[in-house]
């Protein structure tokens, strides 16, 4: 190392030892203060984090190409492998699945015209965003991804991510130019759903396994294992009949479901845009320099014009 | 002895290299491969890196690099912010008081103490994001991520050593 001038070793020399003494002790007490910070949900330490993750997020989306093309590679191998029993397996389901579509187009139209009939009312029409997973959180507790779309592409908060087998998770934190979602497996992470051919409406509870649980169904519900497990729609905050899973098990515990998402293969995923408004504006959707909560919503007097004293009763 | 601009320059960068190996491996541990289950239980990279530097040469890993590297963890994964610097810290401070142990000794008696003290840090994380989040987190997918961790150290051990011979070159 160079030699500094003997005048400014000797002022920075004490300041030097004193942090020296005390760095540890301060960087660990700055971690706990971090840490209930966070749980505070303070509006600028949110925003300063999702800013953080923004800056990285181009060099997380660099690495996981190659990423993706070794698993590529290795999978193409693999199915190189077994070709021609796949080739049997998609042409027995061929036959199966045109059948189905026959059923389908039945239903369909048998639905339509008992729409029209009724004037059924139905939900408005969602619009997809595309994006990439670039980066999967690691470890046992969280059960979450980035994607490498953001506020810029019209991501917002609450909305749906689908994978072309059904619901993934739902977008919690919107960057300019990523989001993360939560995965429906995640402790946090809570799904209005509707079960089986009853429509027994549940929630879908992560509990960070691979097989979440359903809360809250009604008393006397008929599910059974295999029953197929969809988004009901409620609270506004997904389109009604996402696949989500299928029932794995019900015993006494709980009813178990297994998702219908391939965890391994989530490479690409959709967002879906669905114009409901129905999550709650949360800390980082109002407009800036809040400090801690949102101003409440301006009622319908105060958008008027008319203050609060003259419209009294 | 007076150095050139280039040696210090030169100088300068090999001692970066642990630092920044280690902010690298925040980024490369977080990228999906493709294998089921893996993020899951992909093993612990940086808290082996961590533990490694505490031990070969604290001088360029700092408290304070090793309180960023906790906090990009927790960034990049979305763990409650500072949950990670916390354990870093604490691997850290334990690791740099127990180095001379190590220091001497052949490199299983590290592999070792990176048993008790990863188990210790695994254990820590555990309590503290199960009372963060007001919940009982099923703990076999942290028992896996350890022994996976404790499982590939020596093989990163490797690569650490690489590194630590180039810096001294």
């Amino acid at each position: 190392m160079g030699r500094r001038p003997a005048s400014f070793s000797r002022v920075a020399q004490p300041v030097r030892t004193l942090w020296q003494r005390f760095a540890f002790t301060a960087l660990v007490l700055a971690a706990f203060g971090l840490m209930l910070l966070g749980k505070a949900d303070i509006v600028v330490v949110k925003r300063l984090q999702i800013a953080a993750v923004d800056a990285v997020a181009p060099i997380l989306e660099v690495l996981s190409h190659p990423a993706a093309a070794v698993s590529k590679s290795v999978e193409t191998v693999i199915s190189l492998r077994d070709l021609h029993a796949e080739n049997e397996r998609l042409r027995l389901e061929n036959g199966h699945l045109k059948q189905w579509q026959h059923v389908a187009n039945l239903l369909e139209s048998e639905n339509k015209a008992l729409k029209r009939l009724t004037n059924h009312v139905g939900p408005p029409p969602a619009s997809y965003i595309s994006a990439r997973v670039i980066a999967e959180a690691g470890g046992p507790f969280v059960r979450s991804a980035l994607l490498n779309a953001g506020r810029r592409n019209g991501v917002r908060r609450g909305q749906g991510v689908v994978s072309e087998d059904g619901l993934a998770g739902t977008i919690v934190e919107v960057g300019e130019l990523h989001s993360r979602m939560l995965l429906v497996t995640d402790l946090n992470a809570q799904i209005p759903v509707l079960i089986g051919g009853a429509r027994e409406p549940g929630i879908l509870v992560g509990d960070n396994t691979n097989h979440p649980r359903i809360l809250y169904l009604p008393q006397n519900n008929r599910v059974s294992p295999g029953d197929l497990v969809i988004s009901s729609g409620h609270g506004g905050m997904l389109p009604s009949g996402l696949p989500v899973g299928t029932v794995s098990s019900v015993s006494e515990s709980g009813i178990h479901v297994k998702p219908v998402v391939d965890w391994t293969h989530l490479e690409f995923v959709r967002i879906v845009d669905y114009r409901m408004q129905g999550v709650i504006p949360g800390p980082m959707d109002p407009p800036p320099f809040t400090v801690l909560a949102p101003d409440p919503e301006p009622s319908l007097v105060e958008r008027l014009g008319v203050t609060r004293g003259k419209t009294d009763r | 002895m007076k150095t050139s601009f280039v040696q210090r320059m030169d100088l300068w960068a090999r001692h970066l290299m642990p630092a920044a190996t280690t902010l690298l491996l925040v980024l490369v541990s977080a990228v999906p491969l493709g294998i089921p289950g893996y993020a899951q239980i992909s093993p612990a990279f940086t808290l082996m890196a961590v533990f490694y530097w505490a031990v070969y040469r604290p001088d360029l890993t700092p408290p304070f690099v090793v309180f960023l590297t906790g906090l990009a963890e927790d960034l990049v994964h979305g763990y409650p912010i500072g949950l990670t610097a916390i354990i870093f810290l604490a691997v850290y401070g334990v690791a740099t008081t127990q180095r001379q142990t190590f220091l001497t000794k052949p490199f299983f008696i590290a592999w070792g103490g990176f048993v008790i003290i990863s188990f210790g840090a695994f254990l820590l994380d555990w309590v503290l994001m199960s009372l963060f989040s007001l919940a009982w987190i099923i703990p076999d997918t942290v028992l896996a991520r350890f022994g996976l961790t404790v499982a590939l150290f020596p093989a990163m051990a490797w690569l650490f050593v690489r590194i630590h011979r180039y810096l001294v070159r």
